[in-house]
């Protein structure tokens, strides 16, 4: 199943929260949907998962459209919001119960449906437990559940890690594999951008309603290190004509903003004492190859630099060579925090 | 095994939210201190009323015991039922998150119906609840069999007090709660004395005659209508904001007039053929005329102007039904048509109606004042699509009622307060700018009647020049309303729409 958000564009009053954007994600693909506090994304994901109604602009689930057949849609769609009602008078397997009998399961399929979903996340123990009487961790897995129940095709969540402690989040990231393996589609919004990474195949970056940047994680990460970094400019050029351009799987490669044949930046790291961090930038600036240096509170600085690893490291010798103190030097493989740091800063170099 | 299976199936074939809302009730501890507070009080009036009886042939210590149980039972009822229900559902559909109806592939008409199910399970088991202390009322004496009978069949009419509560909750807004706990307090008012009513005047005649099975049957119509109403008016709050959500209601309404005839049934049987009297048709014919056209007008001022390709799709290609169709559909065009086309009935009934002098002037007022309200409806639709002020046209009305309102008070006060000694042009353009101050006048006092006719044509000119300014807006819609070209929009496929 393709999902297709074309042009969506969101205004609340004057508020445009959503502004035009467009992406696309295919089946057995985990898409991470990232971008700052207001960005969007819950906005976003809401109108995907037929809880908003879009400005202008529509979401396809197979080239069906949300807003005309929400029905249709809903059964091939499943929503985590992120937040669970703490409700008092119903038990956990009541809750489930009731949203299997919404989607009509029935008699021996819905228990089966119903005891696959418990075994699956794991709520053998919490069943008969009421709804307000669960912990984050706990409701965030019943929230799970919910969403699965009748077997979706497209799994929707908002901040599924939020609040989950280490072991939680290990745990819910073997489980969206496990899905991902079923050749279901997942597309999350998270903060916590190290955990996406790992299990991640593509990402949407939005900042200010505008999409920023979209592909497989492995473009996504060669813009970064290696070619000019996209300003918020391309997001409009990219889909005109009502043609989105595709992120998925063997597609992205072509559809993608291809890396021109410049050479790979490396990403470097250099700790100092604290405050000392500047003149070191100031140095590392003086270089020709050096494409971008960040300062990192007064103690560090982030620099990437053009060239091999002996350009690389005769770059640094200038500093050295200059007389500052360095305490550690590492070379880091950029990782989706920086270039979630760096995307949506907007104004890199 | 038998019965296992049996009741499994029952299970399988109950409604989702039914289920849900029958778990919730039995498990929420509010609920059930509720319940026990209930028999206990009433095991209480119980304890106290036995020993306190008389043992007289003739004593009524029943009489008022019946009565606080009727007071406490239909009090309760319209509190637990209604407000509890609109609680619990407003809850629901304010959850920006998980409101099922938004979430699942539900039908809105499933879940109104699971809603309307639980609250009527409520509403039996507080009756069943009553039924051991109105029996014991009944052995204290001062009781007929037949006035617990009669009130015992008054209790469903309550049901409609449970679907106006759900209606209010379908919205899922604080401001319509609002709305609705004032008028469930101010009906609650007028509910009470009338239930007292007719029970003692029932105690006192002794037994039922014909004139009370009227009153019973009307009301239980009166009730099924507009439950009916309230239910398809629910439906349409539910559905998806796309789909042709009005449809069902706009028929309903539109139908609404002639279903009424229903209601003269019992006055025929009971009258008999030669007794039966053609006034009741006219004032029944009348009376939903004229409701109809004013809820119409009201939904006309929340409607948009066009609607979504969904609504199109289905949209016929022969001309007559592609007219019935826009005109029935979601669309404030649509909803104008249809009130003053339901109105458009007892405007030509008012020669026929051979009634005194005085029940025709008040018809002709009544129609005044519809009109009037309809002119109202008009202006604010031009007002909100020709205007650059981006105001929707319920808030144009809301303005342009306030602003009335507050009008009709001037002369008023210029009269030092007084009422009664106003002209009687002044009272007649106070009725047409203030429709509240108007339906309290045509209540309260004779009906102005050598006037009436005057202020009919006036209200019907202005509305109709205001109509003649909205028709290109009309044409408009009118001429989007056409079923697209096959193919521009991509229906969901069979294995998406399969379980
Ligand atoms: N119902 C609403 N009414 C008005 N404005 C809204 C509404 N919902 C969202 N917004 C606005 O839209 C913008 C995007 O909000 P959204 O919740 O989508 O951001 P987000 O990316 O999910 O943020 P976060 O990371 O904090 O969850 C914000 O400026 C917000 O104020
Ligand atoms: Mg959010």
């Amino acid at each position: 199943m393709k999902t297709e958000v074309r042009n969506l564009t969101r205004v609340f009053g004057k508020t445009v929260a959503v502004n035009d954007i467009s992406f696309s994600f295919e089946d057995g693909n985990i898409f991470g949907f990232i971008g700052p506090n207001g960005a969007g994304k819950t906005t976003t994901i809401r109108i995907m998962a037929t809880l908003d109604l879009a400005t202008s602009g529509d979401v396809f689930y197979d080239g069906v459209s949300a807003t005309l057949y929400p029905e249709a849609v809903r059964r091939v769609v499943g929503y985590m919001p992120d937040s669970l009602p703490g409700y008092k008078d119903i038990q956990v397997w009541e809750y489930l119960d009731f949203f299997a009998r919404s989607f009509g399961l029935k008699g021996a399929e819905r228990t089966r449906a119903l005891d696959d979903i418990v075994e699956f996340t794991n709520l053998g123990e919490l069943r008969n437990k009421f709804l307000y009487a669960l912990s984050k961790g706990m409701k965030q897995r019943v929230s799970l559940a919910r969403a699965l129940i009748h077997n979706p095709k497209v799994l929707i969540m908002d901040e599924p890690a939020a609040g989950l402690d280490p072991r939680a989040r290990h745990e819910l990231r073997t489980l969206l594999k496990i899905l991902a393996d079923q050749k279901k589609a997942i597309f999350l919004s998270s903060h916590i951008l190290s955990e996406l990474q790992d299990i991640c195949d593509g990402a949407v970056i939005i900042e200010q309603g505008k999409l920023l940047s979209a592909g497989t994680l492995n473009d996504l990460l060669a813009q970064v290190n290696g070619a000019p970094i996209p300003s918020a400019a391309p997001a409009p050029a990219q889909p005109q004509s009502g043609e989105t351009a595709d992120l998925s799987g063997s597609d992205a490669a072509t559809a993608a903003p291809q890396p021109q044949a410049a050479p790979k930046g490396v990403s470097i790291t250099l700790k100092t004492p604290r405050g000392e961090a500047e003149p070191v930038r100031l140095k590392l600036l003086e270089h020709p190859l050096t494409r971008s240096v960040d300062l990192f509170d007064d103690d560090e600085v982030h620099a990437v630099i053009e060239g091999t690893d002996a350009e690389v490291s005769r770059v640094v010798g200038t500093v050295f060579a200059a007389g500052l103190t360095v305490l550690s030097f590492t070379r880091n493989q950029m990782g989706l925090e920086e270039l979630f740091m760096k995307i949506t800063q907007g104004k890199v170099q | 095994m038998v019965e296992k299976a049996f009741f499994e199936n029952l299970g399988e074939s109950l409604n989702p939210v039914f289920i849900k809302e029958m778990r919730q009730y039995f498990q929420n501890r509010r609920m059930v201190i509720f319940m026990g507070l209930l028999l206990l009080v009433q095991f209480i009036v119980t304890l106290f009323f036995a020993s306190a009886m008389t043992f007289d042939a003739d004593g009524s210590d029943g009489v008022v015991f019946f009565l606080l149980i009727v007071f406490a039972g239909a009090g309760l009822s319209v509190l637990l039922c209604s407000i509890g229900a609109e609680q619990r559902f407003a809850e629901e559909r304010s959850d920006k998150e998980l409101n099922y109806s938004m979430l699942t592939t539900l039908k809105p008409s499933a879940v109104i119906i699971g809603k309307l199910e639980g609250a009527m399970v409520m509403i039996l088991c507080i009756f069943s609840m009553l039924l051991p202390f109105l029996t014991a009322a009944y052995f204290m004496r001062g009781l007929s069999a037949a006035s617990l009978l009669v009130t015992v069949c008054l209790f469903p009419i309550l049901v409609l007090y449970a679907l106006a509560g759900i209606f209010a909750g379908s919205f899922g807004q604080k401001w319509v709660t609002v709305l609705f706990f004032v008028g469930i307090f101010n009906s609650a008012f007028a509910l009470i004395p009338a239930f007292f009513e007719i029970v003692e005047d029932l105690m006192e005649r002794g037994s039922i005659d014909s004139t009370f099975w009227i009153t019973v049957l009307v009301e239980y119509e009166v009730a099924l209508l507009a439950g009916i109403m309230l239910f398809l008016l629910s439906l349409a709050v539910v559905s998806p904001p796309k789909s042709n959500r009005l449809l069902p209601a706009k028929v309903y309404l539109f139908a609404l007039p002639f279903l009424s005839l229903l209601m003269m049934i019992p006055y025929y049987i009971v009258y008999g053929p030669s007794d039966f009297s053609p006034d009741v048709f006219f004032f029944i014919e009348f009376t939903f005329c004229c409701f109809a056209a004013v809820v119409f007008g009201i939904i006309a001022i929340f409607e948009m102007p066009t609607n979504s390709i969904r609504v199109y799709m289905k949209c016929p290609r022969a001309p007559v039904g592609r007219f019935l169709h826009f005109l029935f559909s979601t669309g404030f065009s649509g909803s104008l048509i249809l009130a003053f086309l339901v109105l458009a009935i007892p405007f030509a009934l008012l020669p026929f109606g051979d009634l005194s002098a005085d029940e025709t002037a008040y018809f002709q007022g009544l129609l005044s004042i519809i009109v009037s309200f309809l002119g109202f409806v008009t202006f604010s639709l031009v007002l909100s699509w020709r205007t650059k002020l981006p105001l929707p046209a319920w808030l144009w009305m809301i303005i342009f009622e306030v602003a009335g309102n507050t009008l009709a008070w001037i002369p008023v006060l210029l009269n030092g307060g007084e009422i009664s000694g106003l002209g009687d042009y002044v009272r007649h353009a106070c009725m047409l700018v203030s429709h509240f101050y108007a339906l309290v006048e045509l209540v309260d006092t004779a009906p102005l009647w050598a006037f009436n006719l005057h202020a009919l044509y006036a209200s019907l000119a202005v509305t109709g020049v205001l109509f003649l300014l909205l028709l290109p807006a009309i044409f408009k819609a009118f001429r989007m309303h056409r079923r697209p070209d096959d193919g521009a929009v991509k229906p969901p496929t069979k294995e998406m729409l399969r379980k």
